[in-house]
């Protein structure tokens, strides 16, 4: 469905000294500045998977996006998306795909969503029995039918991205692209896309590629994650294994009878404490020690054991990632 | 085609929103207008034809320039620069539509109600302050007037689209837009009938593709021309349409190559 081989991105931006002097310098010798966003890139995507591609700001995700929705083209490398080259942007591929930014919109301003659904119709030839179908199902499933002759600019963000979704879904495309697509909504609206993508996916088979800073949007959505670190896919996988991987210790909260005592520092990394209470971070292989010297040592009421967060847990791999590559420098 | 349609619909729809906004705009071109119309009229008393106008003919060509400003006229289409230096011209570059086809549908969109609004003003304008307005004879004028109006739309659209893809190329744009500002009006004769020039810059002004903007139909209403000379104008000015489209494609390849959809 989408295969990326080697592919590569430099971006050439062009650096100019300030004030009428430096302009005049450019005239005759730019100065030039090339950052390389993608450093080879190769993956592969099966029909009806929802793959998360995750990784920190300028990991490059976003350039893979629009290099796979053919709106850039890549300096070298190959992609195909439904047998496509995507940046030949025909007609029969664009018809078939569909990109949704957090931070851009195709919805008119001024005009209710229906009036922008109605355009997407002609432009995506989308045949009227399918698009009234498509309409209610959409509008049913994110709640949003009484909004739909609403201007736009009356909407509220979480609403808005409702629409944007349903404008970009209309036209049943075979491969979705999301990119952000729940930045800036509150708790609820974050759900309720949620809920609604995993439905979306399950019901029509589409493959999904989605890039979020919601860990949780990835946990909840995606079985299968590309992690990118500066233009490189260091990681691919389920996100159980990314954790197993790159996280070998597990989390202890222990509830003590009584107060917590001092010399808890000594049996791990002491995370947080209050009156009886404890959390340490301790090692996976240690974990059954350390229950039994505390159980032996204190009068303990309880012990639970959890995995890290993956939030943490991905936070610390680009944290040690970072520190890594500037040690290099 | 539906699409374009559409999109025309839509753009009508938005605008109408704001009808206040295109009268009072059209109200401060009107009133320049007057002032012209008052130094032509002192002019005229002392001479009674310059360079072929009369004063009927010189009136009107000032009110006709003033209509078909808008119409015809070429600018650097802000929408165009922006989409493509804020990076939402991905938007449409992700739908099968195409660009230039989506902004002439927009333009002509937004000239539609804008324009019946002008002629609406400048008819009141003649009845009340130009009653000697000149009315061709000839029944084949009007014709002919409409058909060079219709070219001179899609000249302006193709020099619009195109200096506005410079975006592609120029972070900022304050050369094009001195160029597209200043100079294309004066060429293209919105400022005087290019016959009033000194010869060498009157004749170097006519033999740019900027005078089928607003010279040249204005010239076969006032019917200064002879048939042969129109429908030569006709063939110069469809060589140059065909000649920007070339460019425009070829500006158009290699700019979205550039393009590097900053943002989202």
């Amino acid at each position: 469905m989408i295969e990326v081989r080697n592919l590569w991105k430099i971006y050439r931006t062009y650096e100019k000294e300030e004030g009428l002097i430096g302009s005049l310098k450019a005239l005759f010798k730019r100065k030039y500045r090339d950052v390389e966003a993608l450093k080879g890139v190769s993956f592969t995507i099966e029909e009806g998977e929802f793959v998360g591609y995750i990784g920190p700001n300028g990991a490059g995700k976003t350039t893979t996006l629009k290099i796979l929705s053919g709106i850039l083209y890549p300096t070298k490398g190959e992609a195909k998306v439904l047998g496509f080259i995507p940046w030949e942007r025909k007609a029969e591929f664009l018809k078939q795909i569909s990109f949704v930014m957090g931070q851009k919109h195709q919805l008119w301003w001024d005009l209710p969503a229906l009036e922008s659904f109605l355009l997407n119709k002609e432009i995506y030839e989308i045949p009227s029995h399918l698009f009234y179908a498509n309409l209610e199902e959409l509008s049913s499933l994110l709640a949003v039918e009484d909004l739909l002759k609403v201007p736009v600019r009356n909407l509220s963000l979480g609403e808005r991205m409702k629409m944007e979704l349903i404008a970009s879904l209309l036209h049943s495309p075979r491969v979705l692209f999301l990119d952000e697509p729940t930045i800036g909504l509150d708790v609820v609206a974050q759900k309720e896309i949620r809920d609604f993508l995993k439905r979306f996916n399950k019901e029509h088979k589409t493959t999904i590629m989605l890039t979020s800073h919601y860990v949780r949007d990835i946990e909840a959505l995606c079985e299968r994650v590309l992690v990118l670190h500066r233009g490189e896919i260091i990681f691919e996988g389920s996100i159980k294994e990314l954790t197993r991987r790159y996280s070998d210790d597990k989390l202890l909260t222990i509830t003590f009878e009584e107060r917590v005592p001092d010399e808890i520092e000594s049996y791990g990394r002491l995370l947080s404490r209050d009156e009886g209470k404890a959390t340490l971070r301790v090692g996976r292989d240690k974990v059954a020690d350390v229950a039994r010297a505390l159980l032996e040592s204190y009068s303990v009421k309880d012990i639970v054991v959890e995995e890290i967060p993956i939030e943490d847990v991905i936070r610390e791999i680009f944290l040690s990632l970072g520190r890594e590559e500037d040690g290099e420098i | 085609m539906g699409k374009y349609r559409k999109i025309i619909y839509n753009v009508i729809q938005e605008t109408s929103a704001y009808r206040l906004n295109h009268l009072i705009s059209f109200l401060c071109v009107a009133i320049p207008l007057l002032a012209i119309i008052f130094l032509w009229r002192t002019v005229y008393q002392s001479i009674p034809s310059i360079k072929g106008y009369n004063e009927a003919m010189m009136i009107t060509y000032y009110i006709l320039s003033t209509w078909l400003g808008d119409l015809t006229g070429v600018v650097l289409w802000w929408e165009i620069t922006s989409d493509i230096r804020d990076g939402n011209l991905s938007n449409y570059l992700l739908r099968p539509l195409s660009y230039q086809l989506y902004f002439f549908s927009t333009r002509l969109g937004a000239n539609i109600p804008y324009s019946l609004i002008g002629a609406g003003i400048t008819i009141i304008f003649i009845i009340f302050l130009a009653p000697d307005f000149y009315i061709p004879s000839n029944p084949l004028t009007i014709p002919l007037f409409l058909i060079s109006l219709l070219l001179a739309m899609l000249l302006a659209l193709q020099f619009t689209y195109l200096f506005s893809l410079s975006a592609f190329w120029l972070e900022e744009s304050s050369s094009v837009n001195l160029f597209v500002d200043i100079f294309i009006p004066l060429m293209a004769g919105n400022l005087l009938p290019l016959d009033l020039f000194p010869t060498f810059i009157s004749r170097l002004f006519k033999a740019l593709p900027f005078n089928y903007l607003l010279y040249f139909p204005i010239d076969i209403y006032l019917e200064r021309l002879p048939f042969s000379s129109i429908f030569r104008g006709f063939l110069v000015e469809m060589v140059w349409i065909a000649f920007l489209q070339l460019l425009i494609a070829v500006v158009w390849r290699r700019g979205i190559r550039r393009y590097t959809a900053v943002g989202g």
